[in-house]
């Protein structure tokens, strides 16, 4: 989306900023900073002891004037630390903002303030209180750790969700300060993690990522929660929940072999519910996803509707690595609708498209007018616009491929030289896709020949010998068009290299080719040529007479040395081919340039001696290996998308970590461990299939201002606070120490640890029943099953796989 | 992990650029800022929006972002998501234009010192994004005009002080609606939409466009007391050849919203916008419509341009048509041959809604033409009307129009010689050509072809034509009708004055020859 402020730029013209009013602007802050630099420190320090509020302000505002300018401003600290206990928010809070970015310097001065701020802890505003927890953890003084983690610890059980929030950001802090904390700060997470707010949530799922990122154990029984919060939590919260479950997903959702398990589930285990056999259906189709990677990977789609770009990125980045290849269709359009973003959003996610056209290229290919180069278009924005041309080239219709060829031919007669190279190099990677495309790229690459330009001439010549090499037999007439070209093409290495080419393939057809009529025509004009045209034409005639030897003597005559000069001399009569050579030779020997001279010399002696003719075959006439040209970004490929290092294409950024590869199924944790925490509520456990997976699909989607039509169960809690608004905190208080309450409870009930505990122990009570069951007959067993509730479908489901677990380990 | 670690604000355009703020989230980056920025400066330029640099320690990973003379650059030392942090400075930018006014310029920042810091300590904690959003900021942070207000100085230093004035109402710091401050109050209860839409098309020398799409986006200003509830609802052409069952808004096409937009609705009834609106400015959602949903539907456009190149005895000269016509917009001239612009007509719910609608008018009119490097100058350049302005590699060419209404279809011309560099030097490149020299008897022949060619190699391979159409949005989506369908604190009998506005613009409009 566009930022809010190009827009009003453009929708009220006329703003526009002139040189003039920037002229004015950057003098009058100028003289705003010699203004300011007149005032002494000790004229401030003056204003910072004042006793007058307004004085202290201002003084205050000096100091961060010059702070945020980025000078030292170390010097004021005692006096400023000093009016910490002021009532004046503003003051407070400047005080703060000083106190984090010099705290770290004077730990003794600052630890006099800590008091000071440990009392606002308990302050009955929820604005101080929050402030409090975020400056004290934030001042990095090593010796308060103890202090911090207990602040986090009030926190994290405050009425307020705003100071909760604070204190489940606090808690990277104090693990920064002081590491022994951990196993309180990860208690307080696993609370936090639980929280019935999304506001909350998503704060301790950042902690989360921040301090303990492989403690997938504390996510486990709040998965399906925070699936289901997902589309409520704010941008960042979202970015940080992908980034999250992306991981999890992966070490949690084992790539099932499902055979057996649909033997047995099929027929007729779910059929007595539409809905559960509906998605048993699917299932089976997408090769056994697992029902919680399902209820993950479809909470995602609405996201592809964000006005943040990085969360249709971050969708986009949990599809292409977790998804089976369906689901990148409803990304195409998303993602390429992310150009109308300003030019360095574009950039980015022109690469993100980049790199998922790599692995499928299928889903953009409706959008390939999106991607034409434009003409304002930077350098960095038409090479990816042309990559993904090519990339989607071969699964186009005609008239796509078409407009993409004549495109792609436009820009190669431009004049900007970079761009010349690149696109025909993109001809290049058209051809390869496809043998029935390269013809019609080839067409349109010996259209090039002709130019005059010689960057454009050179590079498609490169081009055209990767095409022929690909495919020779079927590309002999162009050769013959080439060797055409040679009456007018004019530039040197044009020339060479047209020269190579037609040396090279020489030997098709039994020399019943156009090479030695062009040896013939060359030879005529060989004075002319530039030093790499002569070098090539001698090539070409030992190429030549290579082929020619190998056709006169099939036998390698086995009578040694015959003579030097004469061998040729005497065949000469017989084929004008040896004659042909030795007059090139006889050019070469008297050159001027020594290299010429050498060469003739070497293939010379190389052909001279019949014994030794396959030695020079092997030297001359060796089989080119196929030059492959992969896509410029092609080492992107396999780094994880959205990243800062497939931006750069870099594996080395500090801090990436490639995804983890799938976990094996034998190690994944249970999916029972995920079913618990969804009873945690008041719902019975008789409706956990249908509340835990079915309907969410459809109900989570309300992104609802809650409290106008928020839904059931979840938001609940939301509607009274918005009542509360208007008519002040007394109710808010309410409203919150309610669901607080609520939360103690839950944490009277135990830690996510438990749940888990109380989970293996039904599971196996389950799994003997299960047992028992499989001794009966298997009908029995479905006509039973019908019977119970679904829920105990999918926990014996799970039981099951627990009980492949234990079963292993005893 | 992934964190902000600092942002620096540098103006580009002072004698040297100059820092003119820094604020770090995290402990002090080790790169002092000048450095960064004289990493950023070597890099050639335009500099795309995240460099490596690694010769720093530790490697630093630098994100930029340049808005008019700032650039914001912000650092970070380990692996995070791009988007990420380029979303959040985009964020920054917002922000601060809302408290100090656009545009944002070096001395509003220099003299709101201390609002910005505080504004970006509440937007990220510990380089987290914290409170992004404006109108929750708006209960943490007081805006400057109303610290100004309690104030009431000139000379900057404060005559009165209230401090309880300054203590915020413990408001609440999480509202269901946090995109909504608390407590609105307007005595104006106002509502504007405007829709700004900018055209993206690419013209092939034959005249048939190769893509014409136009990307939409609403810009919403909301000034409604208490949590109003609005339904908007869009309107696009059903003059496609649609299929049946389609519904009528189906050529919007990938939308994405303000988060205050509930997605069931839209999801549901495609068009149909119901939200709570934050307070003020804000952009509530984009969208983009295919202006060639059929090979067959013609592109119409208020300004056409054709080009002629190597024209003239000498084949040295190019010339530029332009047709400027009204006539396609107004909406008794679209039937048929332009289905896009539909009836704008029956937009007449309330004043504000009649107006410019209906006599769409082009304003703006300019011809940017990109010369190649051997164009050394122009010569015997005319054009009908407008004026011109040659400078380095481009032409632009400003096309005046006269008031609406007038003349429902102008043409003008420009056309001018070239003149190529090194043309005079072309015999000694000739001589210079060693292998050349051979064949006397047919260079002039061939200088005379060279000469041919090189001509062609000089000529303007596109143009790039700008408009700006108000009253008329090229895909012809239209407002249909603006409710407050519920909601609090806004009485019943509140009629708010509503506005509507459509723009267009040409956002890159390339004509080829």
């Amino acid at each position: 989306m566009e930022s809010l402020s190009r827009i009003s730029s453009v929708l009220e013209s006329a703003r526009d900023l002139t040189l003039e009013a920037a002229q004015s602007a950057s003098a009058a802050g100028r003289l705003g900073r010699r203004e300011a630099k007149l005032l002494s420190s000790k004229e401030t320090r003056k204003f910072l002891n004042s006793r007058i509020d307004r004085e202290v302000l201002d003084g205050l505002r000096r100091v961060i004037t010059m702070m945020s300018r980025g000078n030292d401003c170390s010097e004021f600290f005692a006096d400023v630390v000093k009016n910490v206990a002021s009532p004046a928010l503003e003051i407070k809070k400047l005080v703060y903002i000083y106190l984090l970015r010099y705290a770290e310097f004077e730990p003794d001065l600052a630890l006099l303030s800590i008091n000071t701020i440990q009392k606002a802890l308990n302050d009955q505003n929820q604005v101080m209180r929050a402030m409090a927890i975020r400056v004290m953890s934030g001042i990095r003084v090593p010796v308060i750790s103890q202090i911090v983690a207990l602040a986090i610890k009030k926190g994290v059980t405050d009425l307020s969700s705003y100071v909760r929030k604070c204190a489940a950001l606090a808690i990277p802090k104090c693990y920064k300060l002081d590491p022994t904390t951990m196993p309180q700060l990860t208690d307080h997470l696993g609370t936090l993690l639980g929280d019935r707010s999304h506001y909350v949530m998503s704060a301790a799922v950042m902690a989360f990522l921040e301090i303990a990122p492989s403690r997938y154990d504390l996510i486990h029984p709040h998965f399906r929660t925070l699936v289901k919060l997902l589309i409520d939590m704010d941008e960042w919260g979202q970015l940080a929940m992908l980034r999250l479950l992306n991981g999890y997903a992966r070490k949690c959702f084992p790539v099932k072999r499902r055979k057996k398990k649909a033997v047995n589930a099929e027929g007729g285990f779910y059929s007595d519910d539409d809905t559960v056999g509906q998605i048993t259906g699917t299932q089976d189709m997408i090769q056994d996803m697992d029902p919680d990677l399902e209820l993950f990977l479809s909470a995602c789609s609405p996201l592809l509707q964000s006005r943040n770009s990085a969360v249709i990125v971050a969708v986009a980045r949990v599809y292409r690595h977790l998804a089976p290849s369906e689901y990148l269709k409803q990304l195409a359009g998303p993602l390429a609708s992310l150009l109308r973003a300003p030019i360095n959003i574009q950039h980015i996610a022109l690469i993100s498209i980049v790199s998922i056209a790599l692995k499928c290229a299928q889903p953009f290919s409706p959008f390939v007018t999106h991607f034409l180069v434009q003409h304002l278009d930077p350098p960095h924005i038409w090479r990816l616009k042309l990559e993904i041309l090519t990339l989607t080239f071969p699964f186009v219709n005609t008239c796509t491929k078409n407009l993409i060829l004549s495109e792609l031919e436009y820009f190669a007669q431009g004049y900007d030289q970079e761009l010349i190279k690149e696109t025909v190099r993109a001809i290049g990677r058209c051809a390869q896709s496809e043998t029935r495309n390269a013809t019609r790229c080839l067409r349109v690459l010996l259209r090039q020949v002709e130019s005059s330009d010689g960057v454009l001439l050179s590079e498609s010549l490169t081009v055209i010998r990767h095409i022929i090499q690909q495919n020779p037999t079927a590309h002999s007439k162009t050769v013959i068009r080439l060797a055409k070209a040679l009456d007018t093409a004019t530039n040197p290495t044009a020339r060479a290299s047209i020269i190579w080419l037609v040396g090279e393939f020489s030997g098709i057809d039994d020399g019943n080719n156009v090479a030695a009529d062009s040896l013939r025509i060359l030879a005529k004009n060989f004075l002319l040529e530039s030093d790499q045209a002569k070098q090539q034409i001698i090539l070409l005639a030992a190429k030549v007479y290579a082929h020619h030897l190998n056709r006169t003597q099939p036998l390698w005559p086995s009578s040694p040395a015959i003579g030097h000069d004469k061998d040729p001399d005497d065949e000469a009569p017989k084929h004008s081919l040896p004659l042909l050579f030795s007059y090139i030779l006889l050019l070469g020997r008297y050159d001027m340039s020594y290299d010429i001279r050498d060469r003739a010399r070497l293939y010379k002696s190389l052909l001279a001696n019949p014994s030794s003719t396959e030695l020079a075959t092997l030297l001359l006439l060796a089989p080119k290996p196929t030059p492959q040209a992969p896509s410029p970004s092609f080492g992107r490929k396999d780094l994880t998308l959205g990243s800062a290092a497939m931006i750069l294409g870099q594996v080395s950024i500090r801090g990436y970590e490639p995804l983890p590869d799938w976990i094996n199924i034998s190690r994944a944790p249970s999916p029972s461990l995920r079913e618990h925490l969804v009873t945690e509520g008041t719902i019975p456990q008789g409706g956990l299939a249908i509340i835990g997976i079915a309907p969410q699909n459809s109900s989570r989607r309300t992104n609802t201002p809650e409290g106008f039509t928020s839904s059931q169960f979840s938001n609940s809690p939301k509607f009274p606070e918005c009542e509360t608004k208007s008519n002040g905190k007394v109710e808010t208080s309410l409203e919150d120490f309610l669901a607080s309450e609520e939360e103690s409870e839950i944490e009277g009930e135990g830690e996510g640890i438990d749940y888990e505990g109380e989970g293996g122990d039904d599971d196996r009570e389950e799994r003997e029943d299960e047992e028992e069951e499989e001794d009966d007959d298997a009908d029995e067993e479905e006509e039973e099953d019908d019977d119970d509730d679904d829920d105990d479908d999918e926990d014996s489901e799970g039981g099951k796989e627990n009980s492949q677990l234990l079963g292993g380990s005893k | 992990m992934s964190a902000i670690d600092a942002l620096y604000i540098f103006d580009r355009f002072a004698p040297t650029a100059t820092l003119i703020l820094q604020h770090e989230w995290r402990t002090r980056p080790p790169t002092a800022p000048t450095s960064l920025l004289a990493h950023y400066n070597a890099h050639p330029q335009p500099c795309p929006s995240l460099i490596y640099i690694p010769t720093t320690t530790p490697p630093t990973l630098l994100f930029s972002l340049v808005h008019s003379n700032l650039l914001l650059l912000s650092p970070a030392i380990s692996e995070i998501e791009p988007l990420l942090v380029l979303e959040f400075l985009h964020r920054i930018v917002d922000v601060l234009e809302d408290y100090l006014g656009a545009p944002l310029m070096t001395a509003k920042i220099e003299s709101n010192y201390a609002i910005v810091a505080q504004l970006l300590y509440e937007m990220a904690d510990d380089g987290f994004p914290f409170t992004t959003e404006p109108n929750a900021l708006r209960d943490v942070v007081l805006p400057p005009s109303l610290i100004g207000k309690i104030f009431g100085s000139v000379t900057g230093l404060p005559s009165t002080f209230h401090s309880n004035t300054l203590s915020l109402p413990p408001s609440n710091a999480t509202p269901t609606t946090p995109w909504r401050r608390a407590n609105v109050k307007h005595t104006n209860n106002e509502l504007y939409v405007d829709i700004l839409e900018l055209v993206i098309a690419i013209i092939a020398p034959s005249g048939r466009p190769l893509c014409a799409r136009s990307n939409g986006t609403i810009a919403f200003n909301s000034k409604l007391s208490g949590v109003p509830d609005l339904l908007l609802t869009l309107q696009a052409p059903n003059s496609h050849k649609q299929q049946l069952g389609a519904t009528p808004t189906s050529s919007i096409l990938y939308p994405v919203f303000h988060p205050c937009v509930r997605l069931s609705r839209w999801r549901d009834r495609p068009g149909e916008l119901s939200f709570v609106p934050p307070d003020g400015k804000f952009i509530l959602a984009s969208y983009e419509v295919d202006l060639l949903p059929t090979q067959k539907t013609p592109l119409q456009l208020p300004v056409q341009v054709e080009m002629k190149t190597a024209v003239g005895h000498e084949g040295d000269e190019f010339e530029v048509r332009v047709l400027i016509s009204t006539s396609s917009l107004t909406p008794t001239a679209g039937n048929g041959s332009s289905p896009a612009f539909g009836s704008r007509s029956g937009s007449s719910r309330s004043p504000a809604f009649g107006g410019s609608s209906n006599t769409p008018s082009v304003e703006e009119v300019s011809i940017t033409i990109p010369l190649p490097p051997v164009v050394k100058t122009l010569v015997a350049t005319r054009c009908s009307r407008g004026e011109f302005h040659h400078e380095d590699r481009e032409i632009v060419w400003k096309i005046p129009t006269t008031g609406s209404g007038s003349a429902p279809s102008s043409t003008a011309t420009f056309r001018t010689g070239v003149q190529i560099r090194g043309y005079d030097a072309d015999d000694e490149d000739g001589d210079g050509d060693g292998s050349e020299e051979g064949d006397s008897g047919s260079k002039k022949n061939k200088t005379t072809a060279a000469r041919k060619r090189r001509m062609e190699m000089a000529m303007p391979r596109c143009a790039i034509v700008g408009f700006t159409v108000k009253g008329w949005l090229a895909s012809g989506v239209r407002v249909d009708s603006l409710k407050i369908v519920g909601g609090r604190g806004i009485g019943e009998s509140v009629k708010p004055y509503k506005g509507v506005k459509y723009i267009t613009r040409a956002g890159g409009v390339e004509v080829r020859c």
